[in-house]
C-alpha cells in the first residue's frame, strides 16, 4: 500500500517529521511565556472590609495565576497610585491625593510577590503592575482597590453636623426670643469659646554581609527612595540577598509597609511614599543562602510635612458654615411658625413679642 | 468691687443687652454669631499655626473630611 512520497524515501519522511515536531514544539507556549500571561492581585482581607490607617493589608502580586506554582524568574514593576480627591471634599491627607505611594521594581520573582499595606485614605486606589520575562517579553495590568471610610470617622463626623445643626437652630430661637436670653446666649458663644534634613546612610555590620540602608528625606505628598544595599564584608563587592523591609510609623507602633523577603542581587530601591508627617523607623534585614545569620540595619527618620492650600482648607468650614446657617433658619422658623396644640386642636402663633 | 468698677460692669451689660435685644434686628444678631462661630471653626480646624494644628490634630483626622497635611 502506497502512502505517497514518504513511503518510498525513508529518509525524507524522517526529516519531515522532525521538522513538524520542531513546529509544532515551537507553536506551544513555552512555560515562561505562560507565566506572564496572567497577573493576579490578592488583597487579604478584603478591601471592603479594610479601614483607612487602621487594618493591614496583604496584597499578593501572583505572576503566573497560581501561587503554588514556582516558574522561572520575572522581573515585577509595582505602582501604586492614591485615590483622587472628592467631588465636593477632600479626605483629611489631601497632599497625598493622586500621588504615589509605592513604586517599586523587583528582579528574580518566582510565583509571586506580596507585602503588607496600611492604605492611608478612603476611595480608590490604583495598582499599576508590569512583568518582565526573562524574554523581554511584558505584561502591563492595571487594578482598582477601593477603601472605604472608618466608620467611627464617618459616625463623629455626623455627629459634629448635628451638633452644628442644633447650636445654629437653638440660636435662631434664642435671637428670636426676648433681649435678656438673647444677651446670656451670646455671652456663652464668646466666653465659652476661649481661646530632618538630608539623612546620611546607617550601616549595618554582621557576619554575613555588609548592609547599607539609605532613606531620601522624606516629604508628605513626594515618595522618598528607600536604597539597601548588600555587599561583601572586605571587598564590597555586592551580594546576592533576600531582604525584608519594614516600616513602622513610631507615634502608633504601627507597621505600614512590610515587604517580605525579596530576592535582590545586591540591591533593594523602593519609592515610598511617608503618609504620617511623624517619626517613622525602617528596618532592612537581609539574609543570604551561602552564608549564616542575618544583618539587619534600621533607620529612624523624621517626616517633613506641609500645609495645604488654603482653597482646600477652606471648603469643610464653609460647610460647617452653611450647617450653622441652615440650623439658624430652622430656628428662626420654628419660631415664627403657627404651633397646633393638639390637646385643644387650636393653632396658636407663635410670635417673640408675645412671647415676651 | 470699686464703684468705678461696677459702672464700667453696668454699662457693659447695658450694651450687650442693648445689641441682643428684639429691638435690634435678627438678621444682625445672626450676622454676629456666624462670624465668632466662622472664626472659631477656621482657627479649629483649618489654621496652619503649629500648635493649634498639633492641639487638633486627632480632631481633625477624626472628622475624615479635614484636610490635615
Amino acid at each position: 500500500m502506497s502512502y505517497g512520497h514518504e513511503s518510498r524515501n525513508p529518509a525524507f519522511g524522517a526529516l519531515l517529521f522532525l521538522v513538524s515536531l520542531v513546529l509544532m514544539f515551537a507553536s506551544l507556549p513555552s512555560p515562561l511565556a505562560a507565566q506572564v500571561e496572567h497577573i493576579k492581585v490578592q488583597v487579604s482581607p478584603d478591601t471592603t472590609l479594610l479601614r483607612p490607617l487602621k487594618d493591614s493589608a496583604r496584597i499578593t502580586i501572583d505572576v503566573d495565576g497560581s501561587a503554588e506554582t514556582i516558574r522561572g524568574p520575572v522581573q515585577l514593576s509595582v505602582r501604586l497610585t492614591a485615590p483622587a480627591s472628592g467631588a465636593i471634599v477632600s479626605s483629611d491627607f489631601p497632599l497625598i491625593e493622586e500621588t504615589r505611594l509605592i513604586d517599586m521594581t523587583v528582579a528574580n520573582v518566582t510565583g509571586s510577590l506580596s507585602w503588607d499595606y496600611i492604605f492611608p485614605i478612603r476611595g480608590e486606589y490604583r495598582l499599576d503592575v508590569s512583568a518582565t520575562d526573562q524574554q523581554g517579553r511584558r505584561l502591563e495590568r492595571s487594578f482598582t482597590l477601593r477603601v472605604h471610610e472608618n466608620r467611627a470617622k464617618v459616625a463623629f463626623l455626623i455627629g459634629f453636623i448635628a451638633a452644628l445643626f442644633l447650636l445654629g437652630l437653638v440660636a435662631g430661637r434664642v435671637f428670636s426670643a426676648p433681649a435678656g436670653v438673647a444677651a446670656i446666649f451670646m455671652a456663652l458663644v464668646v466666653y465659652g469659646a476661649g481661646p530632618d534634613q538630608g539623612l546620611g546612610a546607617d550601616t549595618g555590620r554582621g557576619a554575613a554581609l555588609e548592609g547599607e540602608l539609605t532613606v531620601a528625606p522624606p516629604r508628605v505628598g513626594t515618595p522618598s527612595i528607600i536604597r539597601w544595599r548588600g555587599t561583601e564584608p572586605g571587598s564590597g563587592k555586592p551580594v546576592r540577598a533576600t531582604v525584608t523591609l519594614r516600616v513602622v510609623q513610631l507615634e502608633k507602633g504601627k507597621e505600614v509597609f512590610a515587604l517580605h523577603r525579596v530576592p535582590t542581587d545586591g540591591t533593594l530601591d523602593v519609592a515610598f511614599q511617608f503618609t504620617d508627617a511623624s517619626p517613622h523607623r525602617v528596618v532592612a534585614m537581609a539574609t543570604t543562602r551561602d552564608r549564616q545569620g542575618a544583618t539587619e540595619v534600621a533607620r529612624t527618620v523624621e517626616v517633613e510635612s506641609a500645609t495645604p492650600p488654603l482653597g482646600i482648607r477652606v471648603w469643610p468650614v464653609m460647610l460647617f458654615l452653611l450647617v450653622v446657617l441652615a440650623g439658624l433658619a430652622a430656628g428662626r422658623f420654628s419660631k415664627k411658625r403657627p404651633v397646633r396644640l393638639p390637646w385643644i386642636g387650636k393653632q396658636v402663633k407663635m410670635d417673640p413679642k408675645e412671647a415676651s | 468691687m470699686t464703684e468705678r468698677t461696677a459702672r464700667l460692669t453696668h454699662e457693659v451689660t447695658l450694651g450687650l443687652a442693648s445689641v441682643t435685644s428684639e429691638r435690634f434686628p435678627f438678621v444682625l444678631k445672626s450676622a454676629a454669631f456666624m462670624a465668632v462661630v466662622g472664626v472659631l471653626l477656621y482657627v479649629s480646624l483649618a489654621a496652619a499655626y503649629p500648635p493649634v494644628h498639633d492641639a487638633m490634630h486627632d480632631f481633625r483626622h477624626a472628622l475624615a473630611i479635614v484636610p490635615c497635611h
